[in-house]
C-alpha cells in the first residue's frame, strides 16, 4: 500500500492494526513464494498448501476492506494516477490469482485422486494454470514493487525494539 | 476468529462472489474455446532423477527472477516519474 492509499486506509477506519496486516503480508508472501516453486517443493505439497494458502490471500483483501472500499467508491473519482493504477492492477491480480487456483484444482494430481476424485486433464486448464502461474508472479513482483513504500515503513514496526542500558 | 468471521462477513461473501464470477467466466471460456483432454508424458529412470534435481533448483530461481526483475523494473519506473513529477 502507497502513502497516498495508507493514508486513505487509515481515514477510512482500517479495523485489523498494522502489526497483523504486516504479519500477514509477510505469511503470504512465503506461502506465495513456496506454492510457486512446484517444481521445488513438490506436487503434494503444492496441491495441500493451496488450502491453507487460500484463507491467507482472502484474510488479506478484507484486512485491507477500508482501503479497497474508499478506493472503489465512485464519488472518490478524485484519484492519484498511482491509485488508480493500484485499483486496477489488483483487479487483475485478483482475477488471476483466482484463476491460477482453481485451474489448479482442476488439474490436481494429487489431493483430488487422494480424497477420491478425479479431474479430467484438460489442455485447457492446464496452460491456464501454467501460463497464468507464471504471468502471477511478474504480476506479484510488480504489486509488492508499487506497494514499496508501505512495506519500507511498516516491516519496521515488527522487529524487535533494541532496549538501551541505562 | 469467530468474532473477527462475522465482523468481516459481507467484505469475505464479496471475495467468494467475485471469485464464482471469475470463475464463471473462465469456465465459458473453456466451454467455448477448451481444447482435448492431453496425455500426461513423464519420464523414468535416471534421467528423470537428474531433471527432478535441476527442476527443483530452476523452479527456485525462476520465481525470485520472476519476482525480482519486474519489481527492480517498477520501482525504477515510479523513481523516473517520482523525479520527473517532482517540484524543484
Amino acid at each position: 500500500m502507497t502513502d497516498q492509499s495508507a493514508s486513505l486506509a487509515g481515514r477510512s477506519g482500517g479495523r485489523a492494526s498494522i502489526t497483523t496486516r504486516v504479519w500477514l503480508d509477510i505469511a503470504l508472501f512465503i506461502g506465495y513464494v513456496a506454492l510457486s516453486a512446484p517444481q521445488t517443493t513438490g506436487i503434494p505439497f503444492h496441491e495441500y498448501f493451496t488450502v491453507v494458502f487460500i484463507p491467507i490471500f482472502i484474510a488479506h483483501i478484507v484486512l485491507d476492506w477500508a482501503w479497497v472500499k474508499r478506493v472503489f467508491r465512485r464519488s472518490d473519482r478524485k484519484r492519484s494516477g498511482e491509485v488508480r493504477f493500484n485499483r486496477a492492477f489488483d483487479i487483475v491480480i485478483f482475477i488471476a490469482m483466482v484463476v491460477v487456483i482453481y485451474s489448479g484444482f482442476l488439474v490436481s494430481e494429487a489431493m483430488l485422486p487422494d480424497l477420491g476424485f478425479q479431474p479430467a486433464q484438460s489442455d485447457f486448464w492446464f496452460t491456464i494454470h501454467d501460463a497464468g502461474g507464471n504471468l502471477l508472479i511478474l504480476l506479484v513482483g510488480i504489486h509488492l514493487a508499487m506497494h514499496w513504500p508501505w512495506i519500507k515503513r511498516n516491516i519496521g514496526r515488527i522487529r524487535p525494539s533494541r532496549t538501551v542500558a541505562a | 476468529m469467530n468474532a473477527w468471521l462475522s465482523r468481516n462477513t459481507v467484505p469475505i461473501l464479496l471475495v467468494l462472489a467475485a471469485s464464482a464470477v471469475v470463475i464463471a467466466g473462465f469456465e465459458i471460456l473453456d466451454a467455448v474455446a477448451g481444447g482435448p483432454t492431453a496425455e500426461p508424458t513423464t519420464e523414468t529412470g535416471a534421467a528423470a532423477d537428474d531433471l527432478q534435481g535441476i527442476a527443483s533448483l530452476a523452479g527456485l530461481i525462476k520465481v525470485a527472477l520472476f519476482l525480482l526483475i519486474p519489481g527492480a523494473i517498477t520501482v525504477a519506473v515510479r523513481r523516473s516519474l517520482e523525479g520527473r513529477t517532482a517540484k524543484p
